[in-house]
């Protein structure tokens, strides 16, 4: 749905902007060298531009708990008990190694 | 990583599993050395090519495992490795100056650091190191002076403060590891562990103030590890029962208590329970009832003290 959306709104905005230089030509053509660009292609480019941004985003993932009290909670005790800083050698499995 | 232990085979595990594990345990600083040792030298015998820079963590992460299972002469061998590569990395001194420890040969390891720090004094991962020696060798006096100083100019290092707390707490100086675990909570005032070690600290203390305070800090631990924390639940139900029998406590205060206690005695309940279900679910063995039997004796523990609670 999302990415039907962030397409159908770029399918705009590429027509507002063929529409553009179209227009451009006829005027051109005319010999009219000041013109507006006609508020219904200025119309449906905004539209396409609101109906991909709302795709584009509604695709997105939901957010992330960044609270610090859910990721904290899911560590276990080893995690926050760690001091890389002050390694000491568990000296207790010195001779219980062997090789397989 | 649920179901490694030391009978796992490396053979039978993908390189990305064997990755992730080692990851994990290098993020939980899990000290499993037996079976960091296994998959650390399958993964490097067999995709050393393939780990690209990671390949000098998983060397150092060897390396103290090797040290913890006392093949220094193989953990040598994995720091020469690091060393070639990185000739003039302080880290690699403290590697150096780690197996100098694990050897005993500590007059040179102390020389290393002090060298170490004569030329950089604010390096604090060397003082930590010097720190750390003192402590493994009894010097206790001599890490608690440094490690103070350390703290005075490092206030926000909780590594440093815990390590500080833990040395009181080995010495029983609890009103000194309360400081320091005040000024843990400080820092970090989400951890739940910190709450949870103060409070229990707060109890052995001791006092009605005390019991007020490890009453308030075991809420939160619990709280804050979703009612995960078995300790804090228990610990909860050990404070309120103290002080529902103290003189001097409010009724207001004893009130309180008790409802704490029905509360964390209905959690601890239903997780004992839950907990005895998904183990006889995951029981490999029908007619093995060992695990079950253990944690039906536990939850007759638990009930029979809070039973004895009397609500």
């Amino acid at each position: 749905m999302s990415k039907l959306l962030a397409f159908l709104g770029l399918v705009l905005m590429g027509h507002a902007a063929i529409s553009v230089g179209q227009f451009r030509g006829i005027m051109k053509e005319r010999g009219e060298a000041d013109f507006n660009i006609p508020f219904d292609i200025i119309l449906e480019c905004l539209v396409g531009m609101v109906i991909a941004s709302f795709g584009y985003i509604i695709g997105l993932n939901p957010y992330e708990d960044i609270s610090s009290d859910s990721s904290l909670s899911a560590k276990p005790i080893e995690a926050l008990l760690y001091r890389p800083g002050f390694y000491s050698r568990v000296s207790r499995r010195f001779g219980y190694f062997e090789d397989e | 990583m649920e179901g490694i232990n030391s009978s796992t085979d490396a053979a039978e595990m993908s390189f990305g599993e064997l990755r992730k594990t080692l990851r994990k345990f290098r993020e939980n600083g899990t000290r499993n050395a037996t079976v960091t040792y296994k998959l650390g030298k399958y993964m490097c015998d067999n995709y050393s090519s393939k780990l690209g820079n990671e390949v000098w963590d998983v060397y150092e992460q060897m390396f103290f495992a090797c040290i913890d299972l006392g093949i220094n002469d193989i953990g040598l061998s994995y720091l020469r490795q690091i060393k070639e590569q990185f000739p003039e990395s302080k880290r690699v001194y403290r590697l150096i100056g780690v197996l100098h420890e694990a050897d005993g040969e500590l007059a040179e390891a102390e020389e290393l650091y002090k060298e170490m720090l004569e030329e950089n004094p604010g390096d604090a991962a060397m003082t930590k190191r010097l720190i750390s020696m003192y402590k493994t060798n009894g010097k206790t006096v001599e890490a608690v002076k440094l490690l103070v100083s350390y703290l005075e100019t490092y206030k926000c290092d909780n590594e440093a403060w815990l390590e500080l707390a833990e040395l009181y707490l080995s010495e029983y100086e609890y009103e000194k590891a309360a400081y320091c675990f005040e000024e843990l909570i400080l820092i970090s005032p989400a951890n739940y562990l910190y709450h949870q070690r103060y409070a229990e600290v707060r109890y052995t203390i001791g006092g009605a103030e005390n019991y007020l305070i490890s009453k308030m800090h075991f809420c939160q631990a619990a709280r804050l590890s979703g009612n995960s924390s078995n300790r804090a639940l228990l610990g909860l139900v050990t404070v309120c029962e103290t002080l529902r029998g103290l003189k001097g406590v409010t009724t207001e205060d004893k009130e309180s208590c008790f409802k704490l206690v029905k509360w964390a005695k209905e959690k601890l309940t239903d997780k004992y329970e839950k907990s005895k279900v998904e183990v006889s679910d995951a029981c490999p063995k029908k007619n093995s009832p060992k695990m079950t039997d253990h944690i039906d004796s536990g939850l007759e523990t638990v009930c029979a003290i809070l039973d004895s609670v009397k609500l």
